[in-house]
């Protein structure tokens, strides 16, 4: 049994770690060493190592990055991962991104050809930086990172369906890497104010004589407060004034406030009166205690799942606000939480499509073109930078229908074609793409069908099986394919 | 629900033959069928059914108002917008229904909160879990032999269909139904984990219900006439193949997304309605062809209107009450409540004058023969 294994070796692990890494860990393993003294904290069972990884990352973490975390504690393993997020991305991103969109004067003047040839290449642009995005999730030595752009994504959501020009989205993006695991105020500030989110939620349309309430409508709704929670129709008006006047400067690709359009009148939002901009909306809207509540409720739907109990969100937005809204400071609040770690919660989540397929994808050492895996989360409904609407991707029970059902079986079905034979030959275009990462876990050490199972599912499999009649690539194909491998 | 062996079983016994299915539904009030169309972002009513003898119409539009001359007559103060003309042949032999400034008191100008009031049928205030077909599947189930109890077709939320315990298959090409034989159910696992438990049952289903269209062979169904290739007219396409292949499925739902319009609206709106009459009148057609027009209802609904006033995006911001279609041919044409007055806005919105529930209520009594009392609601005489 995987989960009352001895601790792992560390001196096994570390020689293959770059050397940040290995020195962080040392300083880690410092630190812990003192808190043992003080007071002994457990060792993270296999089950446990592999549950923080799994929701933590995509769902699918390899043995060997289980055993890395395998000898920490609970808090020393969430701060080597809270310590290890990125700032920035791995793998260049295209070099359009740095080009300004053609201003409306322009435009114009393009013929229909122009305009048409012009609309391409911006979908070409938007399936390119899928591309790039999903080969991060893929490369990156830390998932966390992914997973909060990804968050972030869902939650701040801007998509391609109104935002043409796609440097505006790879800008949004990499804000969410640059302050995702940061400030709150000044993610929010940036979203604010943000180039994607001006148009997508048409903030550059609202100006003092036209106001458009759509941003400021879903600032409150679903951006801070959540929906019903405290404010008026009203706050939602005057908070459009206050924001008005924003739009995108071409030539710089920057927001850019212009004072003709902007309604510089006296605006009251919650109760307090003043001739407020968009700073002031923003420090405002931090002052309602709802907004630590409705973020901490946002993140443990993405970390924790199920019925978020009272307490846990109660601790997890105190201490953000706390904090002053430090990230960091909520995700290790609810990381840390009994909820997190109780056995009931674990493999209750449903995998997203960006968790099955880059999970998958990661496992396998995946060779391939991007767009293969690409195209498979959009056939099970999620489309990276396109998300449904405002909203972003309700997720939970609504990931799994009879089309997104197919969709992933038949995409676990390309995958893992290829265990079981020789070489990638006579496998088709997915799994010949495969790298050697699913013969590695059939290669690695003899293990017992359990162990297998524990390494590769959340929670024991549903279809029954008969071990006896099974090859061990058989009884790997079988569990890739049960019901219990869509969860997490 | 639990799909176990007593829906295997079942399932073994449902007969391939149609005829005889049918003939053993007589009694059934689900053997008629509804198709819900969404018109998802909230639809622009005023530029659907338009007030044309309003000066009001054309001072509120600016630029969005569409021209007198291009305005299909309705009678001597309302008009179709041009791109409804498929349309009209319904209307001029009474079998569409126009119900006028539909809404819900006090109105949420959210979509995701006003698009849940509509799919549950509760009162704004309060909030309920099931869509309104399913408390209706609630009060009477239909024949465990059905190869579903509703479809979803294009946009993957089953809106009116959410909830426990409906069996909803969600389509978005016949393709989809693959002929290969599939692995056993899977025996009911317990509530201890929802989510594992959700992925079995949809699974379990899926099976069950993709062997028994497979059955009906729909790729081959004979409909008369062309569908349109986009994604809306497909949807209405696999509709036609399902009520046409008698498969008996009592709710179909579809979906035109991009009514959001708060820009370009000139643009967009007049392809969306042109998209949704096209697709509309190849049903019609494809149905009457059948004879199977009498049996079947179409309703459209979203989650609000758009206001009055455009904006300076050339476009409208999130409204209220709107106007619904409803067509088949038990419909008893002609309009229902009256347009909204353009003089007397409320909070700048068009003033409800019936309640969607007044709509469900004629679909749930006059159409089902249920009792729906949680509708609480009149029901509109909208059904011969």
């Amino acid at each position: 049994m995987i989960g009352t294994e001895t601790p792992a070796h560390h001196g096994h692990v570390i020689p293959h770690m770059k050397h940040w890494i290995r020195q962080i860990l040392f300083g880690a393993m410092v630190v812990t060493g003192l808190l043992l003294i003080a007071r002994p904290a457990p060792a993270l069972s296999f089950g446990e190592a592999r549950h923080l990884l799994a929701r933590t990352g995509f769902g699918l973490p390899a043995p060997a990055e289980i055993s890395e975390i395998k000898g920490y504690d609970r808090a020393t393993a969430v701060d080597h991962l809270l310590d290890t997020v990125r700032h920035g991305p791995l793998v260049s991103p295209p070099a359009w991104i740095e080009e300004h969109a053609p201003p409306a004067k322009q435009r114009k003047t393009w013929t229909h050809q122009a305009k048409q040839a012009f609309n391409k290449r911006n979908r070409e642009r938007w399936r390119e930086l899928q591309h790039w995005w999903t080969r991060e999730m893929l490369e990156t030595p830390s998932p966390l990172t992914e997973r909060l752009v990804l968050f972030w994504h869902n939650h701040f959501t801007s998509s391609f369906d109104a935002v043409k020009w796609v440097p505006y989205l790879y800008a949004q993006n990499a804000q969410f890497r640059r302050h995702g695991m940061g400030d709150f105020k000044t993610l929010l500030r940036a979203m604010v104010t943000d180039p994607a989110m001006l148009f997508f939620l048409d903030g550059r349309r609202n100006r003092s004589k036209s106001p458009n309430e759509n941003f400021a409508r879903e600032l409150l709704e679903l951006f801070t407060l959540g929906e019903g929670r405290g404010y008026t129709e009203r706050d939602i008006q005057e908070a459009a004034r206050a924001l008005s006047g924003w739009s995108v400067k071409p030539e710089t690709s920057k927001p850019v406030l212009w004072p003709k359009h902007h309604d510089a009148g006296e605006k009251t939002i919650f109760g307090q009166r003043g001739y407020f901009g968009a700073d002031d909306v923003v420090s405002i809207i931090l002052r309602q205690p709802a907004v630590a509540r409705h973020l901490a409720e946002r993140f443990h739907a993405a970390f924790i799942g199920g019925q978020a109990d009272a307490v846990t969100i109660n601790a997890a937005a105190a201490a953000f606000r706390q904090s002053g809204y430090r990230i960091r400071t909520l995700i290790r609040s609810l990381l840390l939480s009994d909820a997190f770690w109780a056995l009931e919660n674990r493999g209750t989540m449903i995998k997203s499509p960006v968790d099955l397929v880059v999970g998958l994808g990661r496992l396998s050492g995946w060779q391939g073109e991007m767009k293969l895996l690409v195209n498979r989360m959009s056939g099970m409904g999620q489309k990276l930078l396109r998300p449904p609407n405002v909203k972003g991707w309700p997720g939970g029970l609504a990931w799994i229908t009879s089309v997104s059902l197919t969709a992933r079986g038949g995409f676990v079905y390309s995958m893992t074609k290829v265990l079981g034979r020789s070489g990638g030959s006579g496998g088709n275009m997915m799994a010949n793409a495969m790298g050697n990462g699913m013969q590695a876990i059939m290669a690695g050490p003899k293990r017992a069908p359990a162990e297998t199972a524990a390494i590769v599912l959340a929670v024991p499999p549903v279809r029954p099986v008969a071990l006896d009649k099974l090859s061990p690539a058989a009884h790997l194909t079988a569990l890739f394919r049960d019901p219990a491998f869509q969860m997490k | 629900m639990d799909l176990t062996r007593r829906h295997l079983l079942a399932a073994a016994a449902a007969t391939p033959f149609a005829l005889a299915a049918r003939s053993g539904l007589a009694a059934d009030p689900w053997r008629r069928t509804v198709v819900l169309v969404e018109l998802n972002g909230g639809n622009d009513g005023l530029n659907t059914v338009i007030p044309y003898a309003d000066p009001l119409y054309r001072s509120l539009r600016p630029k969005l108002a569409v021209p007198r001359d291009q305005i299909l007559t309705l009678d001597e103060h309302l008009g179709l917008h041009p791109k409804l003309e498929r349309l009209m042949p319904l209307w001029i032999d009474g079998q569409m229904a126009i119900a006028l400034g539909v809404g819900y008191p006090n109105p949420n100008l959210s979509h995701f909160r006003s698009i849940d009031i509509w799919e549950t049928a509760t009162e704004a205030e309060r909030f309920a879990e099931d869509g309104w077909i399913v408390r209706l599947l609630k009060e009477s189930r239909p024949a465990a032999s059905l190869p579903a109890e509703g479809v979803v077709l294009g946009r993957n939320d089953p809106g009116p269909l959410s909830g426990e315990g409906a069996r909803i298959v969600a389509l978005r090409r016949l393709k989809a139904l693959r002929k290969r034989n599939r692995k056993p159910l899977v025996e009911n696992i317990g509530t201890a984990n929802p989510g594992l438990a959700h992925v079995v049952d949809i699974q379990n289903r899926m099976d069950i219900a993709e062997r028994r269209l497979v059955e009906r062979n729909l790729q081959a169904v004979a409909l008369p006439g062309e569908f349109p290739k986009h994604d809306f007219g497909q949807q209405m396409e696999i509709a036609a193949r399902l009520i046409a292949g008698g498969t008996g499925v009592p709710v179909i739902k579809c979906a035109l997304g991009g009514f959001d319009t708060h820009g370009s609206q000139l643009y967009k709106h007049p392809k969306l309605l042109d998209q949704l009459a096209e697709s509309l009148g190849a049903f019609s057609r494809a149905m009457k062809s059948a004879g199977l027009w009498d049996r079947v209802l179409v309703m459209t609904y979203a989650e609000f209107g758009r206001r009055p006033h455009e904006n300076a995006s050339g476009g409208t911001d999130h409204g209220t009450a709107a106007p619904h279609f409803l067509l088949g041919g038990r419909v008893r044409g002609g309009f229902y409540g009256e347009q909204p007055p353009l003089d007397r806005l409320q909070a700048k919105n068009l003033a409800r004058r019936l309640d969607f529930r007044e709509i469900y209520a004629a679909v749930a009594r006059d159409w089902w023969g249920l009792k729906a009392d949680f509708l609480k609601a009149r029901a509109l005489p909208l059904i011969s």
